[in-house]
């Protein structure tokens, strides 16, 4: 279902603010957001974030095998080639990529080991200051006696 | 018969995710075995919401799989190889090119995606999508098969909890407060939203704030960008809210005058429905699935010049009438996206598929 506007003609709206701007004589002399480049040599995080954590958990375990095939497209004649200079490259490639991806797995698992460790750590936490808070309580109470 | 979701990442907040579980509910209550499984379900969900895949149970050729198709993922391709019914709900895959500049590995994610969507145009029994424009979109991939149109299903019992207090609390000091939901993300424009912002503080109103309400990844390129682009053109009062907890969420809405959105890649547009329930007047930038949702209702702009938007901000924030005009259509808007509403659609759309496969 579509409403119809009735009590509001935006377009008229529109226009009358286009030209009250023009008027005015408004314009545009900001700094374009194109123009921002940033420096991405430094990954830096200042505060730990657990659902961003968990984000990247994930991608990691999805993306840590690399493979050293690759399907190839193209016209006849350039899949031809493709796949000579595919099998002519195989024996050096795949055993960095194989390297590569025992590297890639042991992080992975090394992550996962710290996710398990965070999660721990996070359920002692709690369960240490809920003794904490008790004992303060007792303390009070004895304080009071 | 079990009609099953599948669904490749399901994540606390995310609109996708709500929908398969709003679906379940509708399902069991349909009185079938419904259960939701994932590749990766994201903490804080339990395993009680879904169920990781390889706890999935043997399926019959007369049971239905409902597949959740948003991004990319070996579970597109996985999904045709099932013996069953099978149906796929669009809910669109960002185009990649808006991740040219930020980050080459969703970009690549998302390129993957369609290819997933390419691949399964042929493989699946009938389709549902968000909006029209997702509807357009699969017939434009070669989609052959049925298709109709189910918005997403928002739980709205949900918004009626009670916003949190200190947020509120905070917020309401006499500032104007704009706001967006959504994650920061290149194809929802949220430097247009700031380039506008600055403006309106400008010739307009000191006293007001812009609220970016939306996760972010303190290393992610375009954030970083949208950090520094505040800093390099001196706007104050910018806020990236990361992310927050539902009750925030809720309490951000409650103190918001304006929901402003200039985003350029819309599949549905959850917020839009969120601003009209807590009677936000809205303006949004004329693009994908927005009109669609918005349904004639709320002030869609033509024209992204921020100074133009800035004006369109105080003309609503300032005009009376208007607002109350926009609220009125907004609310009218509202009611064809009402629970009941939806889950009946789903009910016969679901039941018509059913008795079509069955003749």
């Amino acid at each position: 279902m579509s409403i119809q506007n009735s009590d509001i003609d935006i377009e008229l709206i529109m226009q009358e603010i286009k030209a009250d701007i023009k008027e005015k004589g408004y314009t545009n002399d900001l700094l374009s957001f194109n123009d921002i480049v940033v420096d991405t040599s430094t990954m830096n995080v200042s505060k730990f974030d657990k659902i961003s954590f968990n984000e990247e958990i994930y991608t990691v375990n999805h993306t840590w095998n690399v493979q050293a095939y690759r399907v190839i497209n193209g016209s006849k004649i350039a899949l031809f080639f493709k796949k000579v200079v595919r099998k002519m490259v195989y024996f050096f490639v795949e055993p960095i990529v194989l390297e590569q991806d025992g590297f890639n797995a042991s992080i992975v698992r090394l992550m996962n080991q710290m996710n398990c460790y965070v999660d721990e750590t996070k359920e002692q936490n709690l369960a240490l200051k809920k003794q904490v808070e008790d004992l303060t309580e007792k303390i009070k109470q004895f304080e009071q006696k | 018969m079990q009609i099953l979701q599948l669904i490749p990442t399901i994540a606390y907040g995310d609109a996708v995710g709500n929908d398969a579980i709003a679906l379940k509910k509708i399902l069991k209550k349909m009185g079938y075995v419904s259960n939701i499984y994932a590749e990766s379900v994201v903490e804080p969900l339990d395993s009680k919401t879904a169920y990781k895949i390889d706890k999935m149970p043997k399926v019959n050729e007369d049971d239905i799989i409902i597949y959740h198709l948003s991004t990319g993922s070996e579970l597109n391709f996985k999904f045709a190889k099932f013996k069953c019914r099978k149906i796929a709900i669009y809910h669109n895959v960002t185009p990649p090119e808006f991740f040219e500049q930020n980050d080459e590995f969703i970009k690549g994610i998302n390129e993957w995606g369609l290819e997933g969507v390419r691949f399964l145009s042929d493989k699946v029994d009938y389709c549902l999508a968000d909006s029209e424009l997702n509807k357009q979109d699969l017939i434009d991939l070669n989609y052959k098969c049925e298709i109709d149109v189910l918005p997403i299903v928002v739980s709205f019992k949900d918004y009626k909890k009670t916003p949190n207090r200190a947020i509120v609390k905070k917020y309401s000091d006499g500032y104007k407060n704009f706001i967006f939901t959504g994650r920061i993300a290149p194809n929802k424009k949220q430097e247009d939203l700031i380039a506008a912002f600055y403006y309106y503080k400008k010739y307009y109103n000191d006293k007001s704030r812009l609220i970016l309400v939306g996760s972010y990844k303190e290393t992610d390129l375009y954030y970083m960008r949208l950090k520094k682009y505040v800093e390099e053109i001196g706007v104050e009062d910018v806020i990236f809210s990361g992310h927050i907890k539902f009750d925030e969420i809720l309490a951000f809405y409650k103190v918001a005058d304006v929901f402003l959105c200039m985003s350029e890649h819309e599949g549905f547009c959850v917020p839009l429905i969120e601003a009209m329930m807590f009677e936000v007047p809205i303006i949004a930038y004329n693009s994908t699935a927005i009109p669609g949702t918005l349904g004639g209702s709320g002030f869609l702009v033509d024209d992204k010049d921020p100074i133009f938007v800035a004006k369109c901000i105080d003309k609503v924030v300032s005009d009376k009438e208007l607002k109350e005009n926009l609220i009125k259509n907004q609310n009218e808007r509202l009611e064809d996206f009402k629970y009941e509403h939806i889950a009946e659609q789903f009910k016969n759309y679901i039941n018509a598929f059913i008795d079509k496969e069955q003749v």
